[in-house]
């Protein structure tokens, strides 16, 4: 297996765009980060895309050449990806495992979701569909409630408090005040946090993620050739994908992903690194708990220790371990197919030492987690620059 | 059937199928004769209010659609 390395990174803002549709977004994304390789859509070798719902929120299908082709990609294999809310993670999994088996030098991956152009209800409708819809989905849960049950399950088994997931939120809007590309770019009191309309008890407005509209790319390619394209290229230290059983009601313990567990041990195992090396992360925090879940998943701390570890501050940007310095899906915005390799942007960001205002001190070796679904699917990526 | 309610929610955003049934609570329930099932929970006999804060015992399950 080859050395692989990220050698352009490229994201279009987050937010609702209603004069933006899915195409133009996942071209926008992919144009600025070939301009940020110095390549050209002549050189790319295969393209690959993650998108969750297109056919459902855009009623487009095929859309990985409605993309490729709008981009000036012609001839080369042209695919796309669909694994929930891990789609552009697993189409940049996929993308990393073919660069490193030799298959191509150079592949272009966008993720990009279009849902703002649908009603509320109609949005969680098509989300709801990446969970059971002949069982869970049918009895009314939403992907908030899901979250909500696992949140609640937390709280009895550990003693994680509303306090610990509020803790989350104010964290994540902080540090999407200072990003210009985040949808909501503003900060929250703990008060605010707390006292928050419900939407799935006991996760309230400020637990969840946006709707949003966007896209990001990077350009993938052997170690070997980076400085063709980059002065700064980032290593893919570790890649790995898991999956683990689909409904909710299907799993063991619902206060642990072992996809995450599993897609983790991989990836530590293939970067020669573990938990403690980790200096910062961007983790799926599609609702609060599931960040506190990761944190402990990915064995930064026990289990059980997730809120307080947070509410201690050292997931801040001035703490032991940054998480979600990007603002997270929580203020960052949450395109669903876009999510995955928005988060691999953005710990190139902090890598390159180009992430501006929230630049941390130790940005040497981070971390991303993207969980589909109810946690049926994860990919975690181990990035590092490159020696 | 009688059970144990592994974990609940109240639902206040739903899809839109739902969408007039708000707010409405779910549940897991782990069954007494194996397994665990997703479903709706009704607010207790007498009560208004949905018992949020009560992971436990669980009694008066039916499958959708069958007679109380």
């Amino acid at each position: 297996m080859r050395p692989v390395a990220v050698v352009g990174a490229g994201k279009t803002p987050f937010g609702a765009f209603p004069d933006r549709d899915l195409r133009s977004l996942g071209v926008a994304a992919g144009a600025k980060c070939l301009a940020n390789a110095n390549a050209t859509p002549g050189q790319v070798e295969a393209f690959y895309l993650g998108n969750f719902a297109g056919p459902s929120f855009a009623g487009q299908n095929h859309l990985a050449p409605y993309i490729s082709t709008a981009l000036g990609i012609q001839g080369v294999p042209s695919t796309r990806f669909e694994a929930a809310c891990a789609s552009s993670g697993s189409a940049f999994f996929h993308a990393v495992s073919a660069v490193a088996a030799g298959l191509y030098d150079l592949v272009l991956v966008v993720g990009v979701e279009k849902m703002t152009c649908q009603p509320t209800p109609k949005v969680s409708e098509i989300l709801a569909s990446a969970g059971d819809t002949t069982g869970e989905i049918k009895a009314g849960s939403t992907f908030a409630s899901l979250f909500a049950m696992i949140a609640r399950r937390h709280m009895h088994q550990f003693g994680t408090t509303r306090e610990h997931l509020s803790a989350v939120a104010v964290k994540n809007h902080a540090n999407g005040a200072l990003n210009p590309d985040a949808q909501l770019r503003k900060i929250i009191t703990m008060e605010q946090a707390m006292n928050a309309k419900p939407i799935a008890e006991p996760l309230n407005l400020y637990d969840c993620s946006l709707i949003s509209d966007g896209a990001a790319a990077v350009l993938v390619a052997p170690l070997e050739r980076a400085h063709e394209f980059t002065a700064k290229p980032v290593r893919v230290l570790g890649i790995a994908q898991a999956s683990d059983s689909f409904a909710l009601d299907e799993k063991e313990d619902i206060t642990t992903f072992p996809a995450v567990r599993r897609a983790a041990d991989q990836a530590y195992r293939m970067a020669g690194v573990g938990p403690r090396d980790i200096q910062f992360a961007e983790l799926h925090d599609c609702f609060t708990i599931a960040e506190i879940i990761a944190v402990e998943d990915l064995g930064f701390v026990e289990r059980g220790q997730g809120g307080p570890y947070t509410l201690a501050g050292c997931t801040s940007r001035t703490g032991d371990r940054p998480i979600n310095t990007s603002g997270g899906l929580k203020s960052k915005g949450h395109p669903v197919g876009a999510t995955g390799v928005a988060q691999i942007c953005d710990v190139v960001a902090q890598i390159r030492s180009e992430a501006g205002e929230r630049q941390i001190a130790r940005h040497s070796l981070g971390l991303a987690e993207n969980l589909g679904g109810s946690g049926a699917t994860c990919v975690v990526t181990i990035l590092g620059e490159a020696a | 059937m009688t059970g144990t309610v592994y974990m609940e929610a109240v639902v206040h955003a739903a899809p839109e199928a739902f969408v007039s049934d708000v707010p409405y609570q779910t549940a897991i329930v782990s069954l007494e004769e194996g397994g665990r099932v997703t479903g709706r929970m009704g607010p207790q006999a007498g009560q208004r209010q949905f018992p949020t804060h009560s992971l436990g015992w669980a009694e008066n399950l039916r499958i959708l659609g069958e007679a109380a």
